[in-house]
C-alpha cells in the first residue's frame, strides 16, 4: 500500500490543472505496475476542480477495469462536496470510455473552424 | 454600422445607445465582429459617441474582438467615450490594458479586465480568489461560498482554453451592490460549441442551439484525448441553481440561457467565438460543504 500526497506531489494546494492531475494520474500507474495498491491523500488540499480529477483519476479507466481500480485506489481527506464531484468524475469516466471508442468511429472529418 | 472593404482606409463603427450581456447586446457585438474580421492593415474607430450604458463584463468579449482586430495589422482606436463611462473603463483596468498610453487617473477597481494565455491557471485562479472574492467592498461570504465560486468559475475557465482552443481567454465582470449580484464573463474567440459538437458528434447539421444543450448536460465532452471531460458546465449549472444565480452561454448561432428555467434559441447571428456569462447571487448564506 502506498500513500500519494497530492500536496507533495503537486507542490500546490490547489488541483486546478489538467497537467497536474496528469502528473498524479503517472504516479498512480507506476504504483500500480508495481503491484502496489493506493491511497490518495487530499490533505491540505484546499481547491480541488474537475478537470484535475478527470486527468488524475478518470483517465485511469482508459487503461484499468473499473473493478481493478475500486479494489486498488481509495482516498482520504477528501470533503463531502469534493466526494459528489469525484463520484461524478468516475461515473462520466466510465461512460466516456464506453462510448469513446463508437464516437471515434465516427469521427472521420475534421469541420474547418467557422 | 458603417464600414467598406477597401484597405488602407478608416474604418468606423458606431456603437448603440446600451450595450447589455443579453441577445441584443451579443448581436452586435456578432455583426461588429463579423463585419470586421476581413480587415487588415488599417485604421478602425469605434465610436462610443451615443454609448450611455454598457455592462461592464462585456469587456471581456470587446478585449477579445479588439485583439483580434489587431493581430491584422490593425489600429483600433475608441472615440467620443463619455467621462463617467471612461472613469469606469479605466478603473478596471480596460483601457490601460488595450491602450498602454491611457494614463489612469482612477485607481483600479477589484473586477479587473484581464487576458489570459492557456499556462496561467493558476494566475487565473489567484485574480478569482485572491484578488477578487477577497474585495473589501463585497459582502462577508463563507470561505466554502467563496470555494464554490472560485472553483466553478475556474472550471469555466479550463472549458474555454481547452476546448476553444485559443491563444488567449478574456474576463471580466460588474458588481450590482444594489442587487448583491456579481456578474461575471469568460469570452474567447476560437472553436465554438456548434463546431466542436458538429465534429465530435458527426452530425454536420446541428445547430448552434442543439450544440449547446448537449454539452451542458453532464458527462457530455468533445474532447478525443484519453482524457475525459464534461463536468465544467454541469458543475457551474448546479452551484449556480443553489445560488438562485443564472447562466448565459452565446457560441455561433446558439444561444442558451438558465435563470430558474432553461431558455435556448437559434439566432440570426453568429458569434465565432464563445461567451460564458453568470450572474452569482453573493447574499446566498447557504452552506457548501
Amino acid at each position: 500500500m502506498t500513500t500519494l500526497n497530492i500536496y507533495k506531489l503537486i507542490n500546490s494546494n490547489k488541483a486546478i490543472t489538467t497537467d497536474s492531475g496528469d502528473l498524479v494520474f503517472k504516479q498512480i500507474i507506476a504504483e500500480f505496475d508495481k503491484g502496489n495498491k493506493v491511497v490518495l491523500d487530499y490533505a491540505e488540499v484546499s481547491f480541488i476542480i474537475s478537470a484535475f480529477q478527470n486527468a488524475a483519476i478518470g483517465q485511469l479507466y482508459g487503461t484499468y477495469d473499473s473493478n481493478f481500480i475500486a479494489s486498488n485506489l481509495s482516498f482520504e481527506n477528501l470533503s463531502i462536496k469534493n466526494l459528489e464531484v469525484l463520484q461524478l468524475v468516475i461515473e462520466a469516466a466510465q461512460l466516456y470510455f464506453q462510448d469513446k471508442n463508437k464516437f471515434e468511429d465516427g469521427l472521420k472529418d475534421e469541420l474547418p473552424n467557422e | 454600422m458603417d464600414s467598406n472593404s477597401t484597405p488602407f482606409e478608416q474604418y468606423s463603427y458606431k456603437w448603440p445607445v446600451e450595450i447589455r450581456n443579453d441577445e441584443t447586446g451579443f448581436h452586435f457585438l456578432s455583426d461588429l465582429y463579423n463585419s470586421s474580421n476581413s480587415i487588415a492593415n488599417s485604421t478602425i474607430a469605434f465610436d462610443f459617441q451615443d454609448v450611455e450604458s454598457i455592462s461592464l463584463d462585456l469587456c471581456a468579449p470587446i478585449g477579445a474582438i479588439i485583439d483580434d482586430l489587431r493581430r491584422r495589422n490593425n489600429v483600433v482606436n475608441v472615440l467620443h467615450v463619455s467621462i463617467p463611462l471612461k472613469d469606469k473603463f479605466s478603473a478596471n483596468s480596460f483601457l490601460q490594458s488595450l491602450f498602454p498610453y491611457y494614463q489612469s487617473p482612477i485607481a483600479p477597481s477589484y473586477i479587473m479586465y484581464k487576458r489570459f494565455t492557456n499556462n496561467e491557471d493558476n494566475t487565473f485562479f489567484d485574480y478569482v480568489y485572491e484578488k477578487l472574492l477577497n474585495y473589501e467592498g463585497f459582502p462577508k461570504m463563507s470561505e466554502e461560498l467563496k470555494t464554490e465560486i472560485t472553483s466553478n468559475i475556474q472550471e469555466i475557465y479550463n472549458n474555454a482554453h481547452t476546448h476553444g482552443d485559443c491563444p488567449f481567454v478574456y474576463s471580466c465582470g460588474e458588481y450590482n451592490k444594489e442587487k448583491n449580484i456579481l456578474t461575471f464573463t469568460i469570452a474567447d474567440i476560437g472553436k465554438t460549441i456548434r463546431h466542436n459538437v458538429r465534429e465530435y458528434r458527426s452530425q454536420k447539421e446541428l445547430t448552434g442551439k442543439e450544440c449547446i444543450e448537449w454539452a451542458v448536460i453532464s458527462g457530455n465532452t468533445t474532447r478525443k484525448k484519453n482524457i475525459p471531460g464534461g463536468l465544467g458546465l454541469s458543475l457551474i449549472r448546479t452551484f449556480l441553481n443553489q445560488n438562485k444565480g443564472w447562466l448565459q452561454i452565446v457560441s455561433s448561432n446558439g444561444y442558451w440561457n438558465e435563470d430558474g428555467s432553461i431558455r435556448s434559441k437559434d439566432c440570426d447571428f453568429i458569434f465565432k467565438g464563445t461567451i460564458v456569462t453568470f450572474g452569482i447571487n453573493l447574499s446566498d448564506e447557504k452552506i457548501y460543504i
